[in-house]
Order: C-alpha cells, then sequence, then structure tokens
C-alpha cells in the first residue's frame, strides 16, 4: 500500500503542478461576451480548478485501467502474474521503494501550494471577521429577516456571509429607489444567498492562489460577471428583464459618486450585463462540446500515456 | 473627524459591538452604567466589560474622560462611519485585483464611465418606449 500512495502522490503532485503551469502558460481569457452565466462559470471554473480534477481524473483512469480491463476482459496484462514487470495496478500494489525520492518530489509541490492556499485562507477569514462585523452593527428592516440595513446614505446593496448570507442595503438606496426598482434589487441579492455564492466565491479564492496574478484575475473577474449575470437573470424570472436591466443603470447613475466596493472588470461588466438583459435568456446548459471532448481527452490521457509513464517510474524508483 | 481605523481593529468581538450599540444609543457612559445595560442579561461582570471598554478605547472608537473617579467612554465614530471603513477595508483585502467579493449589486467602478452609461441609459429607454414586455 504504500508503495502505492508514494506513487500515486509523487504523480498527483507532478500532474497538478504541470496543469497549472500550463493554465499560466495558455492564460486563458474571458469567454465571449454572448456566453451565458452557467456556460461562462463552468468554463473558468473548469481552469481555475483543473490541478485538482485534472489530476484526479488522470489517476483514477491510470489506477483504474487494471480493474476495468479485468472487467472487460481486454487490455492489461494484470492477470499475466508476471513478477519481472512492474505493474500499477490496485490489485498487484507496488512495494515500497525505501528511497526517499518520490516524497520529496511530492512535498516540493505540496509545501509551496500549502503556503499559498494558506495565505489565501487567512484572508477569507479576515474578511469574514471584518463582515460579521458589519453584519452586527447593521439594522433589521421591515422586507424580511435576510435584509438588514446600512446607515449609508450612499446607495448600496450587497450580499455577505459564508453559511448565513445576508443581503445589506443602504438607507441611501432605499430612500431614492422606486418600489419596482427595489424589488429587483432585492431579487438579485437575494439570488446569490440562495446561490451561497459569497462561499463559492471564498473557495474560488484560494484555489486560485496557486495561478500566477494575471491569469488569477482573468479567472475571477469572469466568475464575477457569471455571478453577476446569473442572478440578474434570477431576479429578471420575477421581475421582467427591461426593468432589471433599467434598475441597473438607474442604481449605477446614482453610485457615479459612491466608493467603489470591489474593483473593476476591464470591459465594463455594466454593459456586458445590461446587453445580456436586452437580448433573449441565454441556454442554460453549462456543458460545451468543447468541455465534454476535454474531459474524455484527459480520461484518455489517463488510461493510456499515463499509465504507462507511471508503470516506468514505478520501475524506476523500485530499481 | 473620525480617525481612520487600523484593519485588525475594525473586526469587533460580540461583547465590543454590544457596547458600542449601547453608547451609540445611550450616549456616553461609565463602566457602571454600560454594565447595567448589558452586564445583566449576560450575566457578566463589570471588569469584563471595563476591559472591553478599555479595548476599544484603545482602538480609538471611544474617547474618554475621567469624572470623579471613573472614566466616561464617548464613541467618536458614527455608525455610518463604522460601516462605511468596513466595507473599505472588505474591499481592499483582495484589492489585488480579485474582484469584490462583496457581490455588491452594481460595481461603480465597473460602470464603464459617463459615456458608456449614457448609451445604456438611452438604450433602455428606447426599449421601455417601445412598449416591450419589461
Amino acid at each position: 500500500m504504500i508503495g502505492l500512495l508514494e506513487i500515486t502522490l509523487a504523480a498527483g503532485a507532478v500532474a497538478a503542478a504541470l496543469t497549472t503551469s500550463v493554465t499560466a502558460l495558455v492564460r486563458p481569457r474571458p469567454a465571449p461576451p454572448a456566453v451565458g452565466p452557467a456556460r461562462r462559470s463552468a468554463r473558468a471554473r473548469m481552469w481555475l480548478y483543473a490541478p485538482i480534477w485534472v489530476t484526479a481524473l488522470l489517476l483514477s483512469a491510470a489506477l483504474l485501467r487494471g480493474p476495468i480491463a479485468l472487467v472487460a476482459g481486454v487490455g492489461d496484462h494484470c492477470t499475466a502474474e508476471d513478477h519481472h514487470q512492474h505493474h500499477l495496478c490496485l490489485l498487484h500494489p507496488p512495494h515500497a521503494s525505501g528511497r526517499a525520492s518520490a516524497w520529496l518530489v511530492t512535498l516540493a509541490v505540496v509545501l509551496p501550494a500549502l503556503a499559498l492556499a494558506a495565505r489565501a485562507l487567512r484572508a477569507n477569514r479576515r474578511e469574514a471577521r471584518l463582515e460579521q462585523t458589519l453584519v452586527r452593527s447593521s439594522q433589521p428592516s421591515t422586507l424580511g429577516p435576510d435584509v438588514r440595513i446600512l446607515d449609508q446614505t450612499e446607495p448600496l446593496a450587497l450580499t455577505v456571509g459564508g453559511l448565513r448570507p445576508v443581503v445589506l442595503v443602504s438607507r441611501g438606496l432605499m430612500d431614492v429607489l422606486s418600489p419596482e426598482a427595489l424589488e429587483a434589487v432585492l431579487a438579485h441579492e437575494r439570488a446569490h444567498a440562495a446561490r451561497r455564492d459569497p462561499l463559492r466565491a471564498r473557495i474560488d479564492r484560494v484555489v486560485a492562489a496557486w495561478l500566477p496574478r494575471r491569469v488569477r484575475r482573468a479567472l475571477i473577474a469572469d466568475l464575477a460577471l457569471a455571478r453577476e449575470q446569473a442572478c440578474d437573470e434570477a431576479a429578471a424570472g420575477r421581475c421582467g428583464r427591461l426593468r432589471v436591466a433599467a434598475t441597473l443603470t438607474e442604481v449605477a447613475r446614482l453610485g457615479v459618486a459612491a466608493p467603489a466596493v470591489g474593483t473593476s472588470i476591464t470591459s465594463s461588466p455594466l454593459e456586458a450585463r445590461v446587453h445580456a438583459l436586452l437580448a433573449p435568456p441565454p441556454s442554460a446548459s453549462a456543458w460545451s462540446l468543447g468541455a465534454l471532448a476535454t474531459t474524455l481527452g484527459v480520461a484518455a490521457l489517463g488510461l493510456g500515456p499515463v499509465h504507462e509513464l507511471l508503470e516506468r517510474a514505478v520501475a524506476l524508483l523500485l530499481h | 473627524m473620525a480617525r481612520i481605523l487600523r484593519l485588525p481593529d475594525l473586526a469587533l468581538g460580540e461583547l465590543e459591538q454590544a457596547v458600542l450599540e449601547t453608547l451609540w444609543s445611550n450616549g456616553p457612559a461609565n463602566p457602571g452604567q454600560v454594565h447595567a445595560s448589558l452586564g445583566a442579561a449576560r450575566g457578566i461582570s463589570l471588569n469584563t466589560v471595563s476591559s472591553a471598554l478599555k479595548r476599544l478605547h484603545d482602538k480609538g472608537l471611544l474617547e474618554r474622560e475621567k469624572v470623579s473617579h471613573a472614566y466616561v467612554y464617548r464613541a467618536t465614530v458614527t455608525r455610518e462611519a463604522l460601516q462605511r471603513q468596513l466595507i473599505g477595508a472588505i474591499a481592499d483585502q483582495f484589492s489585488d485585483g480579485d474582484a469584490g467579493l462583496l457581490a455588491a449589486f452594481v460595481d461603480v467602478a465597473g460602470a464603464g464611465g459617463e459615456a458608456t452609461l449614457r448609451r445604456l441609459e438611452a438604450l433602455v429607454a428606447s426599449r421601455l418606449a417601445e412598449g416591450g414586455e419589461p
């Protein structure tokens, strides 16, 4: 078992490091404007979480090739008990190598990854404590237990909190918006709460810590746009697409003097959101042919070349 | 003019916030008075309340002056000012460029400027005028 763990962890570490490097080199651009939020978000997450899903898929496929072949009755020579060949197989795992090399490779990747993730986790925690203070300082509203009031005269509406999201609305916003516009804003923010967007964004942020800054920013920004559009769609379901689009421009107009909450994305997200609302509803499907093909490709890599590679690695280690 | 608070000082504990609430609602008070408003309900001692007041004072959220033998504490920030600073601090957490997690309804900085906003308003207005399905 140790032998299997040793080689699997090292292989996983290498795969994760390579995947991250590929993402860093490719520098994935945001999806084109016409892409709906489900697909935009799925595409961005596919890149962001690649070190995890690609590694998991490659390793599972590589390790399962033996048992699959056994069941299917074709392919791998696992059943041919050739003791001079080192097979990568769950049924006949390699023994421990007694050397440090594989473990060192694992540590060389895992330690920096943990350090980067820890930094993001600490930032998340600081943010959570500040949000807690903010929510506690807010006052109850007549709009529901999930909505609380901030004293600000600037128009603000935001959703904070990981486990129990709360919608915060400023007095300034409530004083100037028409009831219909306020309804649209609340529908949008409540959608963020229902989707647990603050929590998802926090997890995204930890995983994003492994990527270089520019690549990270582009992916996170795309995810942010996808989130906003998804909640715009939810609000549009209640209030109508045009009403939500009008509310967006109305609040933007009001807020021109307000402090910037969050940073801006390169091409104006407001424009993208308004155009999306003035167009027919986008497809709700997250999967594209490209995504499916990529996944199958990675699985095939695992079953084939990666499996062979690992067997060579095991042979190298045990000699 | 309210002091800009350091980031760590802005995250307040539950008791600290309750103390601040009392001072906001009831005005300046000494530890005994604050304890009377709070302590009984929470079963905490006068000492605990005094410590919380002192902590808030050290953070710059309260001022105090000695009246007879006790300090009378007064809030230096309003609720609005504290909230403004909190929001700013939260937004700054990831000022490294990651889009804010506050899921603000409209990210004003992302509105793209006056020209874009005018164009969008005109677009929306013309659709509304068409009497299109809202």
